[in-house]
């Protein structure tokens, strides 16, 4: 991921909610669809991207499916039920996050 | 390019011999995800793939490393999890009836001199079961690492508990034997209905 302080933490947080947008990925799938939507800008560690996954499983939060795809087999993530609920959770407070630091950060950075 | 059954093969060689990689499935994940990535490229298999894989080591092996880290970690909490569980702790609460009053009837020697190996004997099966998938190609790597951290707790009865409760004289020695016993028992549980279906390949 970008090497930024800010971006860290926000992994698990961004791969639910492309699982939350699009049903199911896998784990390519999801490093291109981050590179995609943010235009090249934020890059998924891929060595931190799989522990993320298999976190988050481990966890009940994700679910997997397993297809053979092109001559070999490939694993699709989902959110569970309790990953549903808990993607609305922690979308709900990165909305308070984002709100908090604007009002905190934005007249400091309007006097620069 | 699409590629074919056999660069599969040869990839998954690869992963296995030369990267030491020997989990299925983390072998698995990390296949689809360089043969995904190397079907992007243009030209044939023989002519880019070296050069990817040599492109990629950095890559694999860091996420194997992590994802053995991973692992471990899932499978410690696992045990832990399940030993503060209520089904546990019921059964935990009626061993330490059941040893108490067989002592109580019977007596502490003739107590030891049949059971105090009973948990370590319990587990023998499941531990050879998985001693013997640790060689099996089709290993996986939460079964392994919730099997290890396991064996290593019931280890700790052989090499330290077992001689404290044969000395002691204090009631509390119950309690432990009824804890080895208890996890030994629930390790047949606990490995075929969480940890399989956690590793649900």
């Amino acid at each position: 991921m970008k090497n930024s302080q800010l971006y860290k933490g926000s992994l698990t947080t961004i791969v639910m909610t492309l699982l939350g947008e699009n049903g199911r990925m896998y784990g390519y799938e999801i490093t291109q669809k981050v590179k995609e939507i943010t235009k090249g800008e934020l890059k998924i560690t891929e060595g931190a991207l799989y522990p993320a996954l298999h976190k988050l499983e481990a966890e009940g939060v994700l679910e997997v499916e397993i297809e053979n795809v092109d001559n070999r087999l490939r694993k699709y993530y989902k959110l569970t039920e309790k990953g549903t609920t808990e993607t609305v959770n922690r979308l709900a407070e990165l909305e308070d996050f984002i709100r908090n630091m604007q009002a905190l950060v934005q007249p400091k950075l309007d006097t620069i | 390019m699409k590629l074919s059954k056999e660069n599969i093969s040869r990839m998954d060689k690869i992963l296995f011999k030369e990267y030491g990689i020997i989990y299925s499935d983390i072998r698995l994940e990390l296949l689809d995800h360089l043969a995904t990535e190397l079907e992007q490229s243009d030209g044939s298999f023989d002519e880019v793939f070296e050069d990817f894989m040599r492109k990629r080591k950095d890559f694999i092996r860091e996420t194997n490393l992590q994802l053995n880290r991973n692992s471990s970690r899932i499978g410690s909490k696992l045990l832990l999890k399940n030993i503060l569980s209520i089904k546990f702790l019921l059964a935990y609460a009626l061993m330490i009836t059941v040893v108490y009053n067989l002592v109580s009837i019977n007596g502490k020697e003739w107590f030891m001199e049949y059971f105090d190996i009973l948990p370590i004997v319990v587990p023998a099966p499941i531990s050879l079961v998985i001693l013997y998938s640790m060689f099996s190609k089709k290993r996986k790597s939460y079964s392994m690492s919730f099997a290890g951290v396991t064996n290593t707790v019931l280890m700790t009865y052989l090499f330290i508990f077992i001689q404290i409760i044969r000395k002691v004289d204090a009631v509390y020695w119950i309690g432990i034997f009824s804890f080895y016993m208890t996890l030994s028992i629930m390790y047949y549980f606990i490995y075929f209905f969480s940890v399989k279906k956690l590793q649900n390949l």
